[in-house]
């Protein structure tokens, strides 16, 4: 049909994918006028943005069915990540890569969804759901870019936001969308965007099995994931023990009762000084020698939640009688008795030894 | 010669648009085309210019004939090289960010080497006479720029035949001068052009042949036909209304998107029954001091005010009570999804009681001919009919002033009948119209006041007749009713 | 209705390199930085990328709200993690200690380093942005992605969404300046009222968008777009002896972060 060359990419398909990411760029303004609005009237600062999410993954859902080619989902997300670059988004570079990896995930949501059913079961909640965590994946991306360190509660709140603002706005909203187009005929016939909304829901489930129970899996599997991380993640009174060591294992005070020890320490740092206090503790000698570390251990390093990190000589440490775990208002601080106040760490989560 | 043979056409399941169209362009020819809104006029540009049937599928029969040979066997990238067509919608057209790419992009794509795209696009800008527009920004282009801009990208793939298709709809008068005189020298190239025209006047004068497209068929018409033009007759005089009342005053008013000042230091003041035509080329700040008037711009300087108080002083939905405006283009005024809804999206938002209101509502969309549609989407409506849904949806609270920005194109006599009608009802009853138009027999028949803007000014301000000898005076015929498109 | 564009247009060493080299060197310099995210390292490359602005000739307005958002956003980051992290030596207090209460909230030498290295990062990632659209064409950049055999069709969608971007600008001010005449304003009380705002808003732009593709793809079909597998170019960039140098220049960078990460150069670790 078009000269010499027989890709099943047509002129059309091209422009179509140009209009609604260039559409998309423009309106990036009016979605963040958007978010701001709802930010004001919760009366926080930032973060309601998260419920618009959604909408910038909208452009790329329709791209995807309106040319239901494998690959426009991640073309589309590029292309509508490089025109919000080219006219200077906030993020610069990283909005083309949240926007590619979006775009990816609605590629993968798409064609997998096809392998798993074969025919045309009806593919909303597939869609959906994939929009989704298209929409939640730029939270994971923009927090390790900027806050990395943020509670983890935080993050999986806005995490939550950006997916139902997904589900909402890029699936629901996309669909109604569809079916508006649908209705004045500028899009082609045979892209149908909804079941006829007579099928009663039940049956919409019974039909699509195969699909909900993938996507039930998928939702399942995430939050249990997420809650198990959260959790370890939180519980601020464990830390992880690892390395050269025979018995790695998780830590908890209360496993060592009868073993507390307690010293008097005085903080002395260079700016700041904390007077002479009792603390009560578990010796870390007494911690690392029941995970029976190995004959060559040198170095052991304390990690906190923070990302800080110090190194101790490893012998030194199982000897120091005055250097102990306490559990204090919020986690476990190590108390080096001996040692520069700057070695007082807040929050451990993970002595390794190596 | 290019030249159609029993051409006959469908889209798929719907009635034949085309029926035996048999017709003949010449080179070194102008021919114009005409027929009423749906006669097909766009289907057969879309069949001589190859895109029927390669491009849009539909039932097609009978051949395209260029110098004898039959072109059915033609790619279209082939038959390209030989016909061309100009679509209406001069924005839709560009593909490129700068005028030089704009030209260059048919040559590009037909791997011409350098010094030949090169040779071409200086023929091509140069023929359109906008070769002082090459490093130009295509967005920046006026309306007129852009669609000499296409007919240049066009002629740089070196076509025999050129179609237009509804060109100068979306130009000023000026423009569509401006176009006449590329068209006369493209002929002079020998070049072959067909012109499809809703409103034929003004390219009459340079057309050497005129065709007329009917039911399906094509028929020849001669020269000497006068055509009546679709303004509707007005039977009463001029509306004067007794002790004039001030509703809206503009106080040396300036508005500028960033460095480029649109209206310039504009005092105005608009009386009861002041029924006025706002005029002036495209780019003179008609649609700019409109939306001053209507309070949806602030100005940067002076002051607008509304029944003698200040218009940022009332809220949104006060002035949208007293005012009501008419953009251009209806696609951007639309909201709801059904014709019925849109309807009384105004009552709705304005808090007018809905009950009391129906009846009229009813009655003001049968008047407008759109009754039948009212479950449809109104997206989904022809351009015109969509226009008199704006008409229809902005004024059924009855504002005090109408603002409309030329509410006529796309629209047939029946059309232009009832928003003329509409609006003379409004200054009949003590309102105010304000519309921009280009055209100067209605701005004389309907009208008691023009506004002609120049460079953001308001260069002549009076009555019809005034302010058009003025403007044949001053050299600017096309305004006027004698030099104009209905001559 | 003014563009949004950054483009500059000059003539000059880093306007003139390979704008898909400068866009891939753009995306090593991310990702290094992604990779190895030091202040130190973060800090130098600013100072590097600030230069260069210089170099290119091109403005930073410093007083352009843009910006000063940016500067404020990440003065927001390095509070941000001040906040959040209590360990390292404490050089001082936001609130000192009054009478018996406080100090609170400290400032630690870790929490300052960890908040410099993520709000320099910031800025490094977006002002580098900018300089890049400030230098880059983006024609020759469609034009340039077709050496990395991304087929001239493809690339040109670029292009086509660059174009309508202004146009698309203007009519949403359209549209919203119509919802304002109508009384319409954006409401955002309860789901319902948000998206009904948002149809408002995007469904006359989206007839209007959708409504133009049967046009351009019918104008850009007729010009022989895709007749065939290559095409030739009016203005075209190319490959100089600088591009190489800049591309091996931000390969070396790539590499070395890795190294870095890695742990496989502490030497200079203990110093970047």
């Amino acid at each position: 049909m078009n000269a010499s060359n027989n890709t099943a990419i047509t002129t059309r398909d091209i422009v179509t994918i140009a209009m609604l990411s260039s559409l998309g760029g423009a309106l990036s303004t009016f979605v963040g006028y958007l978010g701001n609005l709802i930010n004001l009237s919760l009366g926080i600062p930032f973060g309601a943005g998260q419920f618009m999410a959604g909408l910038h993954v909208f452009w790329i859902v329709l791209m995807r069915v309106l040319v239901p080619k494998t690959g426009v989902g991640l073309a589309g997300g590029a292309l509508k990540g490089l025109v919000e670059l080219f006219t200077g988004s906030t993020h610069g570079i990283v909005i083309v890569l949240v926007s590619l990896i979006q775009g990816l995930i609605i590629d993968v949501g798409a064609s997998s969804f096809r392998e798993l059913n074969g025919v045309s079961v009806s593919s909303q909640i597939v869609w959906w759901v994939t929009a989704g965590f298209s929409s939640a994946s730029n939270v994971l991306v923009f927090q390790a870019l900027y806050f990395t360190g943020a509670p983890i509660v935080y993050i999986a709140v806005m995490t939550i936001l950006a997916f139902c603002s997904g589900v909402i706005f890029a699936g629901y909203f996309a669909w109604e969308t569809l079916e508006f187009l649908n209705e004045i005929e500028i899009i082609p016939a045979n892209i149908s965007s909804r079941e006829p909304s007579a099928t009663p829901r039940r049956k919409l489930i019974v039909r699509n099995f195969p699909a909900v129970a993938f996507l039930t899996f998928i939702i399942v599997g995430s939050v249990y994931f997420t809650v198990f991380v959260a959790v370890m993640q939180t519980d601020p009174y464990s830390c992880e023990v690892t390395g050269l060591v025979e018995n790695p294992y998780t830590y908890h005070q209360s496993n060592f009762v009868g073993q507390e020890v307690t010293i008097e320490a005085e903080l002395i740092g260079a700016y700041t000084h904390l007077d002479p206090a009792n603390y009560t503790g578990i010796l870390l000698g007494t911690i690392l020698n029941y995970a029976n570390p190995n004959s060559g251990a040198t170095t052991l390093r304390v990690s906190a939640r923070d990302g800080y990190t110090v190194l101790f000589d490893f012998d030194s440490v199982v000897c120091d009688n005055r250097m102990l775990l306490t559990e204090s208002e919020d986690g476990l601080w190590l108390i080096a008795g001996d040692y520069d106040g700057a070695l007082w760490v807040r929050w451990v989560t993970v002595l390794e030894v190596f | 010669m290019l030249e159609a043979r029993d051409l006959v056409f469908s889209y798929e399941g719907t009635q034949p648009i085309l029926e035996k169209v048999t017709m003949q362009l010449h080179p070194r020819e102008i021919v114009l085309l005409t027929g009423p809104t749906g006669s097909g006029k766009s289907t057969l540009a879309k069949c001589l210019s190859g895109f029927i049937p390669r491009m849009i599928k539909g039932d097609y029969s009978g051949s395209v004939f260029i110098e004898n040979k039959d072109v059915s066997d033609l790619l279209l990238s082939e038959y390209a090289e030989k016909v061309a067509l100009v679509q209406q919608d001069p924005d839709g057209q560009i593909c490129t960010l700068n005028v030089g790419d704009e030209v260059a992009f048919g040559p590009e794509n037909y791997c011409k080497d350098t010094k030949e795209i090169e040779r071409l696009v200086e023929s091509s800008l140069s023929s359109v006479s906008s070769w002082h527009l090459r490093n130009r920004s295509t967005h920046k282009l006026s309306g007129g720029e852009k669609q000499r801009i296409i007919i240049a990208a066009m002629l740089a793939s070196e076509p025999d035949y050129l179609i237009l298709d509804e060109s100068s709809s979306s130009l000023d008068p000026k423009g569509t001068l401006e176009l006449r005189d590329v068209l006369v020298a493209m002929k002079e190239n020998n070049l072959g052009i067909l012109c499809i025209e809703h409103q034929l006047s003004a390219f009459l004068p340079i057309a050497d042949r005129i065709l007329q497209i009917s039911e399906g068929k094509v028929i020849e018409t001669p020269q000497n036909k006068t055509f009546s033009a679709d303004i509707p007759q007005k039977s009463s005089g001029m509306i004067r209304i007794e002790n004039p009342e001030e509703v809206i005053r503009i106080e040396n008013t300036t508005f500028s998107y960033g460095k480029q000042i649109a209206v310039n230091q504009v005092s105005l003041i608009l009386n009861r029954g002041d029924f006025v035509a706002l005029m002036g080329d495209n780019g003179s700040g008609k649609t700019t001091l409109l939306s001053m008037i209507a309070g949806l711009l602030e100005p940067s300087i002076g002051k607008v005010f509304l029944n003698r108080k200040s218009i940022s002083s009332f809220a949104k939905r006060e002035i949208a009570k007293r005012i009501g405006v008419v953009f251009q283009n209806p696609n951007h005024q639309i909201f709801e999804r059904t014709v019925w809804k849109e309807q009384v999206l105004g009552l709705e938002v304005l808090e007018y009681d809905m009950e009391e209101n129906l009846d009229n509502a009813k009655n003001v969309l049968d008047a407008m001919g759109l009754s039948p549609y009212s479950e449809r989407n109104p997206f989904s409506l022809s351009h015109g009919q969509k226009r008199r849904l704006n008409v229809s949806s902005v004024t059924l609270h009855e504002p005090e002033v109408y603002l409309f920005d030329e509410p006529f194109i796309g629209q047939d006599a029946d059309g232009r009948r009832i928003i003329a009608e509409k609006m003379t009802r409004r200054v009949e009853t003590g309102g105010i119209c304000v519309v921009v138009t280009h055209d100067p027999t209605f701005a004389r028949e309907f009208c008691n006041r023009i506004l002609f803007m120049e460079n953001g000014s308001i260069l002549l301000d009076g009555s019809p007749q005034a302010v058009q000898d003025r403007l044949q005076e001053i050299g600017k015929p096309e305004y006027t009713a004698q030099g104009g498109q209905s001559e | 209705m003014s563009t949004r564009f950054g483009f500059v247009r000059r003539e000059g060493t880093i306007h003139n390199l390979n704008p898909a080299m400068k866009l891939l060197s753009l995306t090593f310099l991310m990702i290094s930085i992604l990779v190895y995210p030091s202040w130190v390292l973060s800090g130098l490359l600013l100072l590097v990328n600030l230069v260069s602005f210089r170099a290119a000739r091109v403005p930073i307005r410093i007083s352009s709200n843009r910006v000063r958002f940016l500067v404020i956003f990440s003065l927001v980051l390095l509070l941000f993690q001040i906040f959040l992290t209590p360990n390292g030596t404490i050089l001082t207090y936001i609130v000192p200690k009054i009478g018996n209460i406080g100090p609170f909230i400290p400032i630690t030498s870790f929490g300052l380093e960890r908040g410099l290295s993520i709000s320099l990062r910031f800025l490094l990632i977006v002002f580098s942005s900018m300089l890049f659209i400030s230098v880059t064409n983006p024609t020759l950049l469609a034009h340039a992605l077709t050496k990395f055999r991304i087929p001239y069709r493809y690339s040109f969608a670029l292009v086509i969404a660059l174009r309508f971007l202004p146009l698309f600008d203007m009519e949403t001010n359209l549209v919203r300046m119509s919802q304002k005449s109508r009384g319409l304003s954006s409401e955002i009380g309860g789901l319902k009222k948000i998206i009904r705002t948002i149809r408002y808003t995007f469904y006359p732009l989206l007839v209007s968008a959708l409504s133009r593709v049967e046009t351009l793809s019918l104008s850009m079909d007729g010009r022989g777009f895709g007749y065939r597998p290559e095409r030739s170019y009016l203005q075209e960039s190319t490959w100089s002896k600088t591009d190489y140098l800049v591309m091996a220049l931000s390969v070396g960078l790539l590499f070395f972060c890795f190294l870095l990460a890695l742990g496989m150069l502490p030497e200079l670790s203990a110093i970047l």
